[in-house]
């Protein structure tokens, strides 16, 4: 084998096959991409050289600009834009990630999020008041709650007369089974249940309501019902009362269901059509056909959707009206009034105008009921009945509301404080009882209402009630705009307020969580903070403290100043850190979330106050390991979101110190994904730090982040490349000369580099790293550290996994050859000892075994062998470039190997023996192969390739033809033609060649 | 046509609610039902009003009076063929000279009541078919009585209590209870109005009650020789709670405004009626329950009257 290399003038080859240039203008679509991506890109080490293009155009400019390492005051990265062509267009970089000097840019992001605020605060207001039914009934059933309760014997007692109903038709009947049911028998027996028989004895009266109704017995249905709705009236276990509310209305509410579905059934009946059906059904019956089939239509309803009283028969509107007759006719107050608020819906069959007029009069029929907390109830169900049929209409609850109100004039008298007495409970407890249903009234009301409605509540309140759990409710449901204009005077009466449950820091909390929406005005917010605080601040239970504090730290994110907000976080603290002390602290974290999880939102408004303050470090403190790891994470997520870069040691400090929790909540037990989300949020913080010129500082802050983080690759990983990207810089800033210096920085970024990638589990990674810092490194002229790198590499090589069927390998040669191009030789080692290297390394990978069965391994074995001889031929590519006069590329202040040899003999002829040998060994390769393959295939026409491109001279056309000649005719044999436009080019090439 | 299993009549009036006033005229449709067919002498309609009597604590028999007796030959003799036959009817209502038309009531000694017979005469050799069916007659009132709500109010407290010896009136508990009827002159198909306060009352209030009572009267002579009945003379009473709804229950809100409201029972009654031999009235009791026992009542003579 005599190959000799063609030759190849790479300028004028690049510059005849060039396309001409244009600049493109500022309307390019990417444009705006490109500004996006510059930063990333600038991390990202400088591209390969094998892609045959100039690398960077590094002209040589004065290098004398300032050294960044003695003056870290000027700003580099303004003498850095004139090196990057892209500079024009890209604003950030102008506009340094370094300190930040004014408050311009997170202020901006505060007031954008103030509006974001308000809005989520109306809409939060607005949904609460939509909150429906369904999902207070569960609230209300899981707050009140007793172990037993003693209920009248007669409750226990099933329906046993149930045959006795079917035969009660008349009237008369009916009225005296009404009547005989409702009156008292004398010496109730009383007996004991717990809550859950309680439940389910009303369960069971449930069930048998549907199944009475379903047997037509409807004289029974009335009757449970009647006897449900009693219950509501037994206020012996005052502090279950709310929960049998709850279950009494759901019968009540399924009863007005079959009474409205069965009247409306009547209405849809066409008594026409019926008569017609019937009489044919009669025909069919007559003639004895037995056609059993009865068809059931589903009788289509010909009311049109918005039916009105018009629309109905006058057979569904007299049954309906009967229905009021009976239900009017109930002697007891209570029973009567929650059966015709049940049924309210069927008013529609009788009239379409006449809702408010029936809700009003329920509404003061409501205030015969005497005890308080039975009638505060019914109100309730009135409003829920009232809201469905009819929920524009807001003058009865009005009305509700005002009576509520006067009524707490009532709970002076002695004779209250008695009953109080009887039944076990203190007056607030009292009032937590009233407050759901309170709140339901409340929500009715205040939905829309206008100012003036407010003003009137308002005044009741203060002529009566005066009592906070009726203010929390007022200020929960009344818009904020009606009040938040007199936000002072409504603290002042916060504070007047008499104590119930909810106390004066509950009824703050409410009244912040109103003010995020709506702020009081300018001139009042200071005085509004202190009074408030003044209170909040003395607040003996931390629970209440912290979640009042969540909601006034919210207002204060929003309306106030940092500095208000610095007090109001160490007054959090002090608070916490006393309760420590005290012990208190104990499952105090549940109700720290909602505080954390604003703070870490926020963590960034006012230059980040937030974490440089420590105050929110200090409340993290208080998290198990596993929570304060979540809101770790949390905390860099936003940070991610929200920071610009940032060179404010003490933001870097804490934040360093979050990620060192994250980091040091990992094991090796964690989930891998749990792993690589949590090094990419750290990763994502380290590329946030930029001290600007300031690079020696930086590199610690990288060394730090080493330590601190040395259980996660990939965050090492970023590591090196942040550091090679560090070089890079401080080469730009010397306009490509280092001095003394600079060098010796570049040297210990190097050594970082050197030290920190062994600690790298993943070879490949490895691999990847030891290419770029080798390119860095040849950057910045340090030839040692160079050479140590990519020897590191060629010695790991073996190790690394056969990843993708070798084709990780193949790319990665690929890099690693582009590269080998301008590395100079060694001195003692000759030219080519890494060329060397790397082809005897990639035997030894391609013998390597890897694990697995036989089938298995075997065919990695094949794919691995193949991948070696594709990585041979690119390395024929870069012998290719080593003959030539001139290197396609070169490094600025490198002597690389066509300077260093200028194509001596003796250079030629070892160059000539390592080609023939790599041609030789893939030739080998090929003939070792079994068989016929598209591997096999592939190779050999890799191989065509080379010989036809790198070499000349007839020694490499004979092996051309040969080679060539061997396969066609194995083509024509199998008759496929695949590679017909291949070899027509071989062909081509070789009939100029050889003059054939 | 099928051959129907039996023969028989069904009567169907044109109105679903079957309420006529006086003059209207009343229209309405014979099924008759005819298995095999069969001939017939005619087929009768007779719509008859009567008001019945009855002396409270007598079992003598009071011979009923007719208010109306309308007779119609619907169909004449012949022939009725297999399967149903339509025959339409109408007719007026209206009273005999000499007594007025009543509105249909069913008391417990009074009732008045409407019915339309028909009979299906079907010679000596075959049953005679019969069918009633009862149908209601409201009679309206000059606007006049009605016009204007005659309302009245009370006032309660110890000093006007009828039934207590004034010496005693200091040792009563003090109450003041105030409030209005809105009409006493009542509209039938309206509900009875008003409202009820309680502005003090010492002893705590176990409920207020609203108890509507109706008194039936008949004239005694009417058990003895029929001779003097239009003389009427001592008149015997039978009072009858026909409603009682509780208004409040418990301590109510001194100060606050309870409605009195109930709807009027359709069955129960009827307008106020008075003739020389017998009459319906009615009364409203309003009753203060205190948890003591004691119980204040206000009596109302109201009147019940059914507009045009």
């Amino acid at each position: 084998m005599n190959l000799d290399f063609r030759q190849y003038q790479y300028s004028e080859e690049s510059r005849q096959n060039s396309l001409p240039l244009e600049l493109s203008n500022n309307f390019h679509p990417l444009l705006s991409v490109v500004k996006e991506t510059t930063v990333k890109d600038a991390d990202k080490p400088p591209p390969p050289p094998d892609n045959k293009t100039e690398v960077r155009p590094k002209e040589e400019t004065d290098p004398l600009s300032s050294d960044p390492l003695s003056d870290p005051l000027s700003d580099p990265l303004s003498s850095l834009a004139f090196d990057d062509p892209l500079s024009s267009m890209v604003d950030p970089l102008s506009n340094p990630g370094g300190p930040m000097d004014s408050s311009d840019p997170s202020d901006r992001g505060r007031t954008t999020s103030i509006e974001d605020a308000q809005v989520m605060a109306a809409q939060k207001f607005e949904d609460e008041l939509e909150t429906p039914w369904v999902i207070k009934k569960q609230q209300i059933l899981k707050t009140y709650q007793v172990t037993s309760l003693k209920v009248s014997a007669d409750f226990m007692k099933d329906e046993d007369n149930r045959e006795e109903g079917k035969s009660l038709k008349s009237v008369d009947r009916t009225k005296k089974r009404l009547d005989a049911l409702e009156d008292k028998e004398g010496g109730e027996e009383m007996m004991e249940l717990t809550q859950k028989e309680y439940v389910e004895q009303l369960t069971r009266y449930h069930e048998e309501l549907q199944r009475a109704w379903k047997a037509g017995e409807r004289v029974l249905s009335i009757k449970i019902v009647i006897k449900c709705t009693r219950l509501l009236a037994d206020t012996s276990v005052v502090q279950f009362y709310p929960s049998v509310f709850i279950m009494v209305t759901e019968v009540l509410d399924t009863f007005g269901e079959i009474v409205y579905d069965r009247i409306m059934g009547k209405a849809e009946e066409d008594e026409e059509r019926d008569r017609r059906e019937r009489e044919e059904e009669e025909k069919e019956r007559k003639e004895g056909k037995k056609s059993k089939k009865k068809k059931k239509k589903k009788k289509k309803s010909h009311l049109p959707p918005n039916w009105t009283t018009e629309d109905i028969n006058v057979n569904a509107k007299e049954t309906c009206r009967n229905w009021f007759y009976k239900i009017s006719s109930i002697r007891e107050l209570l029973p009567r009034i929650y059966m015709e608020m049940c049924l309210l819906k069927c008013y529609r069959f009788l009239s379409t105008d006449e809702y408010p007029q029936v809700l009003s009069r329920l509404a003061s029929m409501i205030r015969g009921v005497g005890d308080p907390l039975v009638s505060v109830f019914a109100q309730c169900y009135l409003a829920r009945c009232g809201g469905v049929v009819c929920r524009e209409e807001q003058g009865y609850a009005t009305t509700m509301v005002y009576d509520y109100l006067y009524g707490f004039k009532e709970y002076e008298t002695e004779k209250f404080a008695a009953s109080l007495n009887r039944m076990g409970v203190s007056l607030e407890e009292y009032l937590h009882l009233q407050s759901p249903a309170v709140e339901w009234i409340f929500k009715c009301v205040g939905r829309k209402a206008p100012k003036s409605v407010f003003t009137t509540t308002l005044k009741h309140y203060r002529d009566y009630s005066s009592n906070s759990m009726v203010l929390k409710h007022i200020i929960d449901c009344f818009d904020p705009k009606h009040y938040a204009p007199n936000a002072a005077a409504m603290v002042s009466l916060v504070k007047m307020a008499k104590p119930s449950k909810v106390g004066m820091i509950g009824v703050f909390e409410t009244i912040a969580e109103r003010f995020i929406q709506s702020p009081p005005p300018e001139e009042q917010r200071m005085l509004v903070l202190n009074e408030v605080w003044k209170v909040v601040t003395k607040c003996d239970d931390l629970k209440t403290y912290i979640s009042c504090s969540t909601a006034w730290l919210e207002v204060v994110l929003h309306h106030y100043s940092s500095l208000e907000l610095n007090v109001l976080l160490r007054d959090v603290v002090k608070h916490l850190v006393v309760a420590e002390q005290e012990g208190q602290v104990e499952g105090i974290q549940k109700d720290l979330e909602p505080l954390v999880k604003l703070l870490v939102h926020h963590c960034y408004d006012f230059n980040g106050v937030i974490l440089k303050s420590g105050e929110l470090l200090a409340i993290l403190d208080k998290f198990k390991e596993s929570r304060k790891a979540e809101h770790c994470k949390e905390l860099l997520e936003s940070f991610a979101k929200h920071s610009d870069e940032t060179s404010d040691p003490v933001l870097i400090n804490t934040l360093f110190e979050v990620s060192r929790t994250l980091h040091d909540s990992i094991d090796s037990l964690s989930p891998e994904g749990e792993q690589r989300h949590c090094a990419s949020l750290i990763s994502g913080f380290i590329e946030k730090i930029n001290y600007g010129k300031d690079f020696e500082r930086q590199l610690n802050t990288y060394v730090e982040c080493r330590a601190g983080f040395c259980n996660l690759d990939d965050v090492k990983t970023r590591l090196v490349l942040c550091v090679c990207k560090l070089a890079m810089q401080t080469l730009n800033l010397m306009k490509g000369k280092h001095n003394k210096k600079t060098a010796a920085f570049v040297k210990g970024c190097l050594a970082f580099n050197h030290i920190t990638i062994p600690s790298i589990e993943d070879a490949k990674i490895r691999l990847d790293l030891l290419v770029t810092c080798g390119l860095v490194g040849l950057k910045n002229m340090c030839l040692p550290q160079t050479d140590t790198f990519l020897k590191q590499a060629i010695v790991i090589v073996p190790e690394v996994a056969g990843g993708n069927g070798g084709a990780d390998m193949i790319a990665w040669v690929g890099t690693f050859c582009g590269l080998l191009v301008v590395v100079p030789g060694s001195p003692d080692l000759g030219p080519f000892y890494l060329m060397n290297g790397l082809q005897k390394a990639l035997g030894k990978w391609s013998e390597e075994e890897e694990g697995g069965n036989a089938a298995v391994s075997s065919m990695m074995k094949a794919s691995k062998k193949f991948a070696k001889s594709k990585c041979l031929l690119l390395m024929l590519g870069t012998c290719s470039s080593w003959a030539q006069k001139k290197l396609p590329y070169a490094i600025p202040g490198v002597d690389s190997n066509d300077t260093l040899y200028g194509g001596s003999v003796g250079y030629m002829e070892e160059l000539k023996q390592l080609s023939e040998a790599i041609v030789g060994e893939v030739v080998a390769d090929i003939e070792a192969m079994e068989g016929e393959s598209s591997m096999k295939d592939e190779l050999v026409l890799g191989l065509l390739d080379c010989l036809i491109e790198f070499f000349q001279g007839p020694s490499a056309d004979k092996m051309t033809k040969s080679l060539a000649k061997k396969m066609m005719k194995r083509e024509q044999e199998a008759g496929l033609d695949k590679n017909k436009r291949w070899f027509m080019k071989i062909k081509q090439r070789l009939g100029l060649q050889a003059g054939q | 046509m099928a051959n129907p299993e039996h023969s028989g009549i069904e009567i169907q009036l044109s109105r679903f609610d079957r309420i006529y006033r006086p003059l209207e005229t009343v229209t309405g449709i014979l099924l008759l039902t005819a298995k095999d067919g069969w001939s017939h002498t005619g087929v009768t309609l007779n719509a008859t009003g009567t008001a019945t009597l009855q002396l409270p604590s007598s079992s003598n028999e009071i011979k009923p009076r007719i208010l109306m007796n309308e007779s119609i030959k619907v169909l004449e003799s012949g022939r009725l063929d297999m399967g149903v036959t339509k025959v339409p009817f109408s007719f007026t209502v209206k009273g005999q000279k000499e007594n007025a038309l009543l509105e249909t009531y069913h008391g417990a000694y009074i009732s008045v009541n409407y019915v339309v017979k028909v009979t299906v005469e079907r010679g000596v050799m075959k049953r005679g078919l019969e069918k009633e069916l009862e149908f209601i007659v409201e009679v309206p009132q000059r606007k006049k009585d009605v016009s204007t709500a005659i309302p009245t109010e009370f006032h309660l407290t110890p000093s006007t209590l009828d039934k207590v010896n004034s010496s005693v009136v200091g040792r009563v508990p003090g109450f003041d209870i105030q409030g209005v009827l809105h009409r006493k002159n009542c509209l039938i198909n309206l509900p009875i109005m008003g409202e009820v306060v309680i502005n003090s009352s010492e002893n705590v209030i176990e409920c207020i009650d609203l108890q509507l009572v109706r008194v039936e009267s008949v004239s005694k002579a009417l058990g003895g020789s029929s001779s003097d009945v239009s003389k009427g003379g001592e008149m015997a009473k039978e009072a009858t709670e026909i409603e009682s709804l509780q208004i409040a229950i418990g301590d109510v809100v001194r100060g606050l405004t309870i409605p009195i409201y109930m709807v009027l029972p359709r069955v129960y009654t009827c307008p106020s009626l008075k003739t020389a031999t017998f009459q319906v009235e009615f009364e409203l009791n309003l009753q203060v329950v205190f948890e003591d026992g004691y119980m204040v009542t206000e009596n109302f003579p109201i009147s019940l009257h059914r507009t045009q």
